[in-house]
């Protein structure tokens, strides 16, 4: 698998600071996202505040803005189904709160 | 009568409520929170701030420290637990108390001197108000908000385990104005508001008698010290 580089604008500017240079390591090692999104049906403070400076851009088309979180666990070798099921496991029991979040979403990359 | 005071890293109101606790007459014993030893104490005050810079969501990452782990186990055998903003925070993500707490409706930060209805004084931390009694303490918090499923709400108003509500305005957007809990044995306390920044003449809300008068949030502290009397 080829690491994907984000090309930065300013690149040199970039490189100058080690936080914006990613080592390989960190490019190639499996990674499980556990994506987490507040319930629906409940107020999204944050998405809602974003939405709000969204339309005073200008920006009429987008109705709504909802925020979560992507949390990636980096593990050493290719996941199994086992550990994806312990990664639901902590998705559930701790990286969220089912009475405000949901699961959303939980794959491999890399 | 010893009461803990506990600390993690980020609490910011754990040697008010350790004045509290003095002022009241008890002891002060300081829990630390990778320490699970809770050192023989009588009760304990999980006590407000930001612990663990709220990262992942308030109270969640303190849920799960050695000293809270703990915490639950002695709770669940009956030891009174006061958990004061964010320490209401961490008894909802320990599953001490049911529901959530969200950012405030209006997205601000909140301070201000707050009228409350005790609506339950059978529990170790409300014993020495009377029912339905008016109380004036500060509320700071950003992320005060309590919600729960509706089921959970219904569950909280019939047997009568909303302990606190707001009164005069909804500071928070707090789903039935609450904004504090007790537990179905009447040991485990949380609310949002914090009593323990009311308990001495000249530092305390303003009242009708005097400014900086209000100490309506000592009662708290006596409760506890009368429930432990009387066990």
């Amino acid at each position: 698998m080829t690491a994907k580089l984000v090309v930065s604008a300013n690149v040199a500017w970039a490189r100058h600071f080690a936080i914006f240079r990613p080592t390989n390591r960190e490019h190639s090692v499996p990674k499980i996202i556990v994506e987490v999104m507040p319930k629906a049906d409940l107020l999204d403070p944050q998405g809602k505040a974003v939405a709000n400076a969204l339309h005073r851009q200008g920006n009429d088309k987008i109705k709504n803005v909802r925020m979560g979180k992507r949390i990636e666990l980096h593990v050493d070798n290719t996941p199994t189904e086992a550990d994806l099921a312990q990664a639901a496991k902590i998705a559930e029991s701790f990286l969220s709160n089912g009475v405000i979040e949901d699961v959303v979403n939980i794959h491999v990359e890399g | 009568m010893k009461i803990g005071v506990v600390t993690f890293p980020g609490t910011l109101d754990d040697r008010d409520a350790g004045r509290a606790v003095r002022l009241a007459g008890a002891e002060v014993v300081p829990l630390w929170h990778a320490d699970a030893n809770l050192h023989k104490v009588d009760a304990v005050v999980l006590p407000g701030g930001f612990s663990y810079g709220d990262y992942l969501r308030c109270g969640a990452i303190a849920a799960q420290a050695p000293v809270t782990q703990a915490i639950v186990k002695a709770a669940n055998g009956g030891l009174p637990v006061l958990g004061i903003c964010n320490g209401f925070q961490v008894l909802v993500e320990s599953h001490l108390l049911p529901g959530g707490l969200i950012r405030n409706e209006h997205q601000h930060f909140i301070c201000r001197d707050q009228k409350l209805r005790v609506e339950n004084v059978d529990t170790a931390w409300t014993n020495q108000f009377e029912l339905n009694q008016e109380i004036t303490i500060p509320l700071k918090n950003g992320e005060g908000g309590y919600i729960a499923d509706a089921e959970t709400l219904k569950r909280l108003e019939g047997e009568g385990l909303v302990a606190f509500r707001y009164l005069d305005v909804n500071p928070n957007g707090s789903m039935n104005d609450i904004a504090g809990l007790r537990n179905e044995r009447g040991n485990v306390v949380g609310l949002m508001p914090h009593p323990e920044h009311a308990v001495e003449p000249g530092f305390g809300p303003d009242s009708a008698g005097a400014m900086r008068s209000g100490i309506d949030g000592l009662k708290f502290f006596e409760s506890v010290i009368k429930a432990a009397l009387n066990v």
